[in-house]
């Protein structure tokens, strides 16, 4: 195992709130002044094992069955923003989001709110276990196929959209195969469509002659197809960075990317295990990983809302992500957010500011500066610490105090 | 009793005066001394040409058009051959300034008469294939090089436009003044940008979102202080008007967006035409020509030019509803800019029709290239000749 | 007012007087109307002319008695107490019976004024004689020192203005005795302008204003209450909310969308209301003053026929009156210059569905102008079932001529037709156009295509749309089972003539049924929209539910006493609890 992967074993009194903080944050959506307590004093272990749970209420989980007839998009936005706010299952909603980003499909033009939540449901139950039913599920979502155009895919006429974008985004990355291998894989996955809401293959629409695929040959059809992206070396990289990326740092290196995509094989594909090893390593806890992505609006009103203890209603925070850039189910394009600095644009820092503003007007009555600086930025960085002393001597100021430490830029380096 | 926007701009406002003395380290960028200013009006439908600029002279006119035909003496002269539409009376006085071109024939060629697919070729500009980016949407990319702030607005609800979606730049929705108000508190912002402008050596993803966000503020900033400025002209109680002022406001405030893009809807006259068509080009002409009486009177005339297009024009012959369907190419509006106006391009022959249509005399994407070259003096990027706009 | 004074007790003082006792203040006249004590000017006036049943009453009183037996109010008393506890304790707190000491202190009248610009209150009662108010406030007074723990001390700081005695409680009120009148006020000056009416016989008070007079003559001696709201003074100091309404009821665009006589009270300058109270439930009757009226949209501009009644189990229907040919036809003068191209707009659009016809001109006129609404909840077919269900609307007008109702199908067909390329653009199946005779009706009507088994059925399948025409009656509505319904019972019969008046009737009860059948949907919205934790959601659709299951109809009309009076009358009728 790489050395970067090692088991993280924190010397006494490294597993402290920065610490604790970091792996909320990270594998969940941030924590509840509560919860970080409760992590501290329950230790690294047992902290990770409880983000795999998932305590969901019920009534929440279940409260979209009876909305989905209402075809709303926002309620169904409105209601993974409750889940990931909620808190129940930390990891499992990270991980949703991230292969939602990954898979990325907009109710733009799949104009199904039903099929927006089945795919939903997919990523969620799929997402922490074998990425090879992941990547077999979603290509016969029929959300999936609805977006990438599976339903034209045709002997004859051939539809490549799914095919170039399996190839290129989802699971190779570009120059690991060419333009013929995108034809040819298209070819093997036409048949593949929708009747009504559900997936059907039409051997008559199959292309079933002979195909040459990364350089097999054979009467491939679609899941063989994904077999062979499956098995080429490139795949467990790709997902690695993926993990990589959503979890350490943005531009992994190479040492990084083969570490964890020899854990992931090694693990037979299961993301869960792989994460267990990720999330436990040193390079995890490492400084370069602290800190080092830029919050997306999700990440960062969910952590704001949790930290503060604020009831929003989820409805209102979906629609704020919304006017922040990050509108739930409706990413640009098949490329997902571009995250990072991308997130930042004038008109979006106006709305994060605003959304958080009003959080901080919400909470201010229950909560002061100094606590939420505390929560939310372990690290105490004494400029920061200064300015909220000085604000929060003002008996009027707590929501200038706590607005303060949630509009500061370190706040944002999630 | 909450906090009105009304009043959180207005908070704002008291703050954001402050706010250039607290920044002493950044001081806020004036515009330069004339720049110039884009503001792209889309007529969404398809704006019926021939009745805008009426060709009085030719029989076919009235042969074609037995119940819509316009007549002339309630025409607004152009110049000999052709008329403008009786209900655009209120751009007269913009005529006589020489602020008003006319350009004949606008169009590409293989005219689409889909809205979706027209639009997207006018806002990408390129007919044969299906852009990612707009052309005001490269142009802002090319504008933030150098100088950052928020070069492009869309002064619009519901969704960015493709003719401003760039591959860097970002155009924020600005519908009506309040949208990209500042949510204050006391004494938030003078510790905000004492915490911004801290020199304490941090480099990569947080100098980043310090120098972002301080943009950010800025803008937000200035915006306010642009928006400050009232308005003594009399614009007429319309959405279009409302939006214009809001334009107005901005540039003569001195806000530093170079290109703005809305539209006004309602132009698909398939039926009954005449009264729904003078009534949108009413609406049109008294928008505008309050609109240019505000720029001069702000003083800033000379540094807007204002392009008023739709997706394609209509058909020449009138259909058995007493309206006209999707159309080829039509007149394309322009106020302000460097010529003198009237008339401009290749008049239309209606006994030269193509498939029932004006062909196109002029391509769009010639102005589009004088535009960007002549008029926003950016690199030319269109594999095109220039329009001469004087 | 003092909000430290129970609701159930009013503040009226007795006191030891202080030094030497003035002479004796003449008694009021009798017939005095309490209208003649209350400054002019307070923007709002209540008064309770027949409150005293309720009071001599109390809970004996066949409106009371009817009230407490709902479900809503059943559901309140196990909540927070019954009402016999509150009166124990209201008669606890005061050392005597309440309610007959609150009816002998205003006996010949109480009122209250009301001022918003300087958020200042006024009551005003009248004891049957000087002793009883003495007596009354003496009582209450004594209550108040028990409770804060202060004997003695409120009735010894008080000042004697000519033949009042005056007390002060503290910043919150000034309390004042002239022989059978107590009042009780937030400010001095008002106080004092009380007295000075009282003192002179011949003073009008509020009846000074002539608009208030009129209608004070005209009121119902024995309405429980009476109020008078000045809207247009109270404007300034309203929200946006009040603002709003009134805008809509002065503009012509809300009078054709709220219809002439809702606009009309929207819009007036004032306005007079009258509750009774009955043992079926609470009348209310609001009328206008100074009503601005669109009269070419009022009923009665045209001659008109109305459509016949149904006779079904309805959760809802109206009977409206919209001239829309007649809106349409004067536009120019109605609407300002903007709104004329909306208009331009929609006769082309009209034109479209309409074979070229102009809506207003050709098309509308043959419409009559009085329309009847009437929502039910309809059968689904089982595999159409909604999983959500909203109730069917449909709408029924007068054609003068029968023919005239194949404009109208042609017009649906167009319809359908448009929405159905749209969906088809989209990839969606749109609705499928249907003809179908049934008991010799022709209906057309489209619908969705069937939902795939196990696929789940989503809102557009409350969507059926149908029309059809029976004789001169024209149904359109949202569903096709309650077109067919509605054309049963509208065969064979002939319109009515106009002389019914507009009118609401709903049936909460039956409202009730549908909220239940949705009640997992409202709760999980609630949840979602609102954030609230699902036992909270749950409590309040139950409540909700109680309140409609506490009303078996509620009754909303105009009512045109005289021409030029307009009245609109409101009765919700109380529904008493199942055993």
């Amino acid at each position: 195992m790489s050395a970067t992967l090692r088991a993280w074993r924190p010397a006494l009194g490294a597993w402290d709130r920065p610490a604790a903080a970091h792996l909320l944050r990270r594998a969940g959506f941030g924590a509840s002044p509560e919860e970080l307590e409760q992590a501290l004093g329950a230790g690294l272990d047992a902290t990770l094992e409880r983000l795999f749970e998932d305590r969901t209420p019920p009534e929440l989980d279940g409260s979209i069955q009876a909305l989905l007839a209402a075809e709303s998009l926002e309620l169904l936005q409105a209601w993974w923003m409750a889940r990931i706010v909620a808190g129940g299952a930390p990891l499992r909603e990270r991980m949703t989001l991230v292969w939602h980003d990954l898979f990325a499909t907009s109710h733009e033009k799949v104009q199904d709110v039903r099929l927006m939540h089945g795919q939903n449901e997919l990523l969620r139950r799929a997402g922490l276990g074998d990425f090879r039913l992941l990547l077999h599920g979603i290509a016969r979502d029929p959300a999936m196929l609805v977006w990438l155009d599976g339903r034209s895919n045709r002997k004859g006429h051939p539809n490549e959209n799914f095919a170039r974008e399996v190839l290129e985004l989802f699971a190779l990355g570009p120059g690991h195969y060419d333009e013929r291998d995108v034809q040819e894989a298209a070819r093997a996955f036409s048949g593949w469509g929708t009747e009504g809401r559900s997936f059907v293959h039409a051997p008559e629409h199959h292309d079933d002659g002979p195909k040459t695929i990364l350089g097999h040959q054979g009467r491939f059809d679609g899941v063989a197809a994904l077999d062979l992206i499956l098995a080429h070396p490139a795949c467990a990289r790709h997902v690695a960075r993926v993990l990589l990326e959503a979890f350490v740092a943005p531009m992994p290196t190479e040492e990084e990317l083969e570490g964890l995509a020899g854990t992931l094989l090694a693990s037979d594909w299961d993301v869960g295990r792989t994460l267990r090893v990720l999330l436990r390593s040193e390079l995890f806890f490492a400084p370069r990983a602290r800190r080092a992505r830029i919050a997306a609006p999700v990440e960062c009103l969910a952590a704001a809302s949790r930290a503060l203890g604020a009831r929003v209603p989820p409805r209102t925070l979906a629609r704020r992500a919304s006017a922040m850039g990050q509108a739930l189910f409706r990413p640009p394009s098949v490329k997902g957010w571009e995250g990072g600095r991308a997130w930042i644009h004038a008109g979006h820092w106006i709305a994060r500011h605003n959304a958080l503003v009003e959080l901080a007007r919400q909470a201010a009555p229950s909560r002061n500066g100094f606590e939420v600086l505390r929560d939310v930025l372990p690290e105490e960085p004494p400029a920061l610490r200064a300015a909220v002393e000085r604000l929060a001597r003002e008996p009027s100021s707590d929501p200038a105090a706590i607005a303060f430490v949630l509009t500061a830029p370190e706040f944002h380096l999630y | 009793m909450p906090l009105t926007r009304r009043q959180l701009v207005l908070d704002g406002l008291r703050v954001s005066l402050l706010a250039p003395l607290a920044l002493r380290a950044r001081p806020v960028p004036a515009p330069e001394a004339g720049e110039r200013v884009l503001v792209v009006l889309q007529l969404t439908g398809g704006n019926d040409g021939l009745n805008t600029v009426v060709p009085h002279r030719q029989d076919a006119y009235y042969r074609l058009r037995p119940t819509l035909a316009l007549q002339r003496s309630k025409l607004h002269a152009l110049d000999d051959d052709h008329g403008l539409h009786p209900a655009l009376g209120a751009l007269l006085p913009v005529r006589e300034a020489g602020r008003l071109t006319v350009v004949h024939g606008v169009g590409y060629p293989d005219p689409d008469r889909s809205h979706f697919r027209s639009l997207e070729v006018w806002h990408g500009a390129d007919p044969r294939g299906t852009p990612r980016t707009g052309w005001l949407g490269r142009m802002a990319d090319r504008i933030a090089e150098r100088s950052g702030g928020m070069p492009a607005l869309c002064v619009d609800d519901g969704e960015l436009p493709l003719a401003l979606v760039g591959e860097r730049v970002f155009a924020p929705a600005l519908p009506d003044e309040s949208s990209l108000a500042l949510a204050v508190l006391p004494g938030l912002a003078g510790e905000r940008d004492g915490a911004l402008t801290v020199a304490d050596g941090a480099t990569g993803d947080l100098a980043f979102l310090r120098a972002a966000a301080r943009a950010s503020y800025d803008a937000a900033a200035r915006l306010e202080q642009a928006l400050a400025r009232g308005t003594a002209a009399d614009y007429p109680d319309s959405p279009l008007a409302r939006r214009l002022r809001l334009i107005a406001r901005l540039v003569t405030g001195g806000f530093d967006t170079r290109l703005f893009h809305l539209t006004l809807g309602g132009f698909d006259t398939h039926a009954h035409q005449a009264a729904a068509h003078a009534a949108l080009l009413e609406t049109l002409a008294r928008a505008l020509a309050a609109f240019e009486a505000d720029l001069a009177e702000g003083g800033a005339e000379g540094r807007v030019l204002t392009l008023v297009h739709g997706e394609f024009g209509r058909r020449a012959a009138e259909n058995g509803s007493r309206g006209t369907d999707h159309g080829a190419a039509a007149p394309v509006l322009l106020l302000g800019g460097p010529g003198t106006g009237g008339p401009r391009g290749t008049a239309p022959d209606l006994d030269a029709l193509v498939d029932g249509d004006v062909p196109y005399t002029t391509d769009f994407r010639a102005l589009y290239a004088a535009i960007e070259h002549d008029w926003m003096g950016l690199e030319r990027t269109l594999p095109i000749e220039p329009f001469p706009l004087r | 007012m003092n909000r430290a004074l129970p609701l159930t007790a009013f503040a009226v003082l007795c006191v030891l007087r202080p030094g030497l006792p003035g002479p004796p203040p003449a008694p009021l006249v009798p017939e005095r109307a309490i209208a003649t004590l209350m400054p002019v000017g307070c923007r709002v006036y209540l008064e309770g002319p027949g409150l005293e049943p309720l009071l001599r009453g109390g809970l004996a009183h066949p409106f009371l008695a009817a009230a407490r037996a709902t479900p809503l109010a059943k559901a309140l008393e196990e909540a927070g107490g019954s009402l016999e506890q509150a009166l124990e304790r209201a008669d606890a707190w005061l050392g005597a019976p309440a309610l007959p000491l609150a009816a002998r202190m205003t006996q010949r009248g109480v009122a209250l004024g009301f001022d918003p610009e300087h958020e200042a209150g006024l009551l005003v009662a009248v004891a049957s004689d000087a002793a009883a108010a003495e007596e009354g406030l003496t009582a209450i007074f004594a209550a108040l020192e028990r409770q804060h723990g202060v004997p003695g001390a409120l009735r010894s700081a008080h000042e004697r203005w000519e033949d009042a005695e005056v007390w002060f409680l503290g910043e919150e009120a000034v309390v004042a005795r002239r022989g059978e009148l107590s009042i009780v006020g937030k400010r001095r000056e008002d106080v004092r302008a009380v007295l000075a009416l009282a003192a002179d016989p011949g003073a009008r008070g509020m009846l000074a204003c002539p608009d208030l007079q009129a209608q004070y003559e005209a009121r119902a001696p024995d309405a429980a209450l009476w109020a008078w709201l000045a809207m247009e003074e109270l404007e300034a100091f309203g929200d946006e909310g009040l603002r709003a309404l009134r805008r809509v009821g002065l503009a012509p665009a809300g009078q054709g969308l709220l219809g002439a006589e809702l606009g009309a009270l929207c819009g007036a300058r004032a306005l007079a209301l009258s509750l009774a109270l009955e043992a079926e439930g609470p009348e209310l009757s609001v009328r206008a003053v100074g009503a601005p009226h669109v009269a070419s949209l009022a009923p009665g501009a045209r001659a008109a026929e109305q459509p016949a009644e149904v006779a079904g189990e309805d959760l809802g229907s109206a009977l409206l009156y919209r001239d829309y040919a007649r809106f349409l036809a004067d536009r120019a003068t109605l609407f300002p210059a903007e709104a004329q191209a909306a208009f331009a707009e929609t006769i082309t659009t009209g034109a479209l569905f309409f074979a070229g016809r102009d809506l207003g001109s050709e098309v509308l006129p043959h419409v009559s102008p009085w329309i009847r609404l009437v929502a039910r909840a309809v059968e689904f077919a089982p595999e159409r079932r909604p999983e959500i269900t909203l109730p069917a609307v449909a709408a029924i007008a007068v054609l003068d001529d029968p023919a005239e109702g194949e404009a109208w199908t042609s017009a649906l067909q167009t319809l359908i037709a448009i929405l159905g390329v749209e969906q088809a653009q989209k990839g969606q199946a749109g609705l499928g156009l249907y003809l179908s005779s049934v008991d010799g009706i022709e209906l057309t009507s489209a619908r969705f295509p069937a939902p795939r088994p196990g696929e789940g059925v989503d809102l557009r399948y409350n969507l059926e749309p149908a029309m059809t025409v029976v004789g001169r009656h024209l149904i359109v509505g949202t569903h096709v089972a309650l077109v067919r319904e509605l054309a049963r019972e509208l065969e064979g019969k002939p319109p009515l003539d106009g002389s019914a008046q507009e009118q609401l009737r709903l049936a909460p009860r039956a409202l009730a049924g549908l909220l239940a059948d949705n009640r997992a949907a409202l709760v999980a919205h609630k949840m979602l929209a609102e954030g609230l934790a699902h036992a909270d959601a749950l409590e309040e659709i139950a409540g909700l539910e109680r309140v409609l299951e506490s009303l078996d109809g509620v009754r909303i009309e105009v009512r045109r006493p005289t021409p030029d009076v307009h009245e609109l009358w409101l009765a919700p009728i109380l529904a008493v609890a199942p055993r």
